[in-house]
């Protein structure tokens, strides 16, 4: 496949990461979880599911609150990337979320002042960040498709660095529509890529990351946790939640991610695949990696760290870059749990090993959501 | 450094939505194409349903602002490629009258019919509208104006797409009266092509090392 991507100069980096799972505070007991395969699924007891067929979901304790939860992992972001007040005070925010959790409930009258906008306007004021706050509501690939707007400003100089946040805190409204339509897995256990796999699981995922050009972070100091160094996005024209078999628009979403990192798939040292445990979605996605990647496919390792943590909605794929990360620098491989047997619709060289290593310097983090959108990320170790 | 995606005035909330959004766009250096609202006359009180679409007058207004942005698009020349087109949704409050009704009845312990399961976000009528009209571009939805043309300005000045289709649906916050939606299909001015950004099949294309 050939692309026609283009991209700005500038290099583009991130210097601070925080993260809150079911695993709790922290990228160290998410890491920690995701490179042992165990996962965090259980009765849901944050709400009522008496009435739903599935009853399991992957929560932090406690009952936390998502714009709390939001600030206080931006203020971890920016603390880690050492940010001084000023420098976070210009800050613009690109929140990842499916919207204010108060709208549904709020009086008639009141709902104009709880949508998507203004709660990203909240949360950036509650962080003092900049007021220049956008929400981006884009279901599953929200998250990935605000970093990769965040990299490609950033990229031709329109920003030296933005605070990409994003949140999903498991709750009954999705929890119930994901139950009535069938997503959920039976058997209470996410198994990507695997024989028998039956569904999703839902996951809490508040997550916040400072992307920063490599020159304004090395201006003031910053080492940089990662490269952001490839991003790409491609819509499939084909359902409105399913996608095509042969996964061609993932496959152009990776194709222009590499393109725009100036590397080749034999240099990808692992992939974080969307792998959300369901039959239709993991066979398209498996066609898509063979599509993009050719022959480096049968070598390049490759699982879902939703196994563990569930599917964090529009929080996910931000929550699993973060894994992603956080697993090349530490130079192990999160393995694909819930794992019982190959499928043949699934030929991937699965990370099924716990002492799984990697030298490489450069990972896929992959997005499909519904409306046939595809986001595909490249990091690297700086 | 100036971020320039700053949260733009949002217009297209008043009765001139049609209109609203052209010098919007055009403020960030895009060309409209083709544009359409609803409603435009008083003939427009009830959007045709969808299939697959219930409870809700969101998905089936983005679906008709779409259908007449598209049929008004002037025809492309007879040697001209396929264009690649993005779908950006821009929704304050997204699918409302489909929200209330589901926490309504997760709060009366009702049943929810499946199809609610993928109307829940905006996605879904991006992809129904993307499926019917062929438009491979990405899929971006946003809650303002100001970030959905920005969003669009960057998808076309890296090439992810030669065109976006920029929707807002705006549900009445009440009973459905005053619903408002309006679509244009945007396109990069010429001049604003720049083939030296093209990515080298060689290059290091991080331009610079931490």
């Amino acid at each position: 496949m050939t692309s026609v991507a283009r991209r700005g100069p500038a290099c583009v980096v991130v210097t601070g990461t925080a993260a809150l799972s079911a695993f709790g505070r922290g990228v160290e007991p998410l890491l920690s979880a995701a490179l042992d395969g165990r996962s965090a699924f259980e009765p849901v007891r944050r709400f009522d599911v008496a009435d739903r067929r599935v009853a399991q979901a992957a929560l932090h304790p406690g009952a936390p609150v998502l714009v709390d939860e939001l600030a206080r992992s931006i203020d971890q972001a920016c603390d880690e990337a050492g940010l001084s007040a000023a420098q976070r005070g210009a800050c613009p925010l690109h929140l990842a979320v499916h919207g204010d959790p108060a709208l549904p409930r709020v009086p008639e009258a009141d709902r104009p002042a709880h949508g998507a906008d203004v709660f990203a306007d909240t949360v950036a004021r509650r962080a003092r960040l900049s007021g220049a706050s956008r929400a981006y509501t884009s279901a599953c690939v929200a998250s990935s498709t605000a970093v990769a707007d965040a990299a490609a400003a950033i990229a031709r100089g329109q920003a030296d660095r933005i605070v990409v946040a994003a949140g999903y805190l498991v709750e009954a409204d999705q929890f119930a529509v994901f139950d009535a339509g069938r997503a959920l897995a039976r058997d209470g256990r996410v198994r990507p890529f695997s024989n028998g796999r039956s569904g999703l699981l839902l996951g809490d995922g508040v997550v916040a990351v400072v992307v920063e050009s490599a020159s304004a972070a090395r201006e003031r100091r910053a080492g940089p946790r990662a490269l952001l160094s490839g991003w790409g996005r491609a819509g499939d024209a084909y359902h409105v939640c399913k996608p095509p078999p042969d996964g061609a628009g993932l496959a152009r979403a990776i194709t222009d991610a590499l393109h725009r990192a100036g590397i080749g798939p034999e240099q990808i040292g692992y992939v974080n695949a969307h792998g959300s445990g369901t039959p239709i979605s993991d066979t398209a996605e498996s066609a898509a990696l063979h599509r993009a990647l050719g022959d480096a496919v049968g070598s390049v390792p490759v699982s879902s760290t939703k196994s563990a943590h569930g599917q964090a909605l529009e929080a996910g794929a931000l929550l699993e870059l973060i894994v992603t990360m956080a697993a090349l620098r530490a130079g192990r491989l999160p393995v694909n749990g819930g794992y019982l047997g190959p499928d043949p619709t699934c030929p991937l060289n699965l990370v099924l090993d716990r002492s799984a290593g990697t030298e490489s310097g450069y990972a896929l983090s992959l997005t499909m959501a519904f409306g046939g959108a595809n986001t595909a990320l490249v990091v690297g170790t700086p | 450094m100036t971020h320039t995606t700053t949260t733009a005035a949002v217009t297209g909330a008043g009765p001139g939505h049609r209109a609203a959004l052209a010098p919007d766009a055009a403020a960030v250096g895009l060309r409209v194409v083709a544009a359409a609202a609803w409603p435009e006359s008083a003939a427009d009180r009830v959007p045709a349903p969808i299939a697959g679409f219930v409870v809700s007058s969101f998905s089936p207004l983005a679906a008709e602002v779409v259908r007449r942005c598209l049929g008004r698009r002037p025809a492309p020349r007879a040697d001209a490629p396929p264009a690649v087109t993005a779908v950006v949704l821009v929704s304050p409050l997204g699918d409302l009258a489909g929200a209330v009704h589901v926490a309504e009845t997760v709060d009366g312990r009702g049943r929810l019919g499946p199809l609610l399961f993928f109307q829940a976000v905006p996605n879904a009528v991006a992809g129904h509208v993307a499926a019917l009209w062929r438009l491979t571009g990405p899929v971006v939805c946003v809650a303002d104006t100001g970030a959905g043309l920005a969003v669009a300005a960057l998808l076309l000045a890296d090439r992810d797409a030669d065109e976006a289709l920029l929707i807002r649906v705006d549900q009445a916050p009440g009973a459905g009266v005053g619903d408002r939606a309006a679509a244009v299909l945007l396109r990069a001015h010429p001049e604003d092509a720049h083939p030296e950004d093209a990515v080298p099949e060689d290059a290091d294309t991080e331009g610079e090392q931490p």
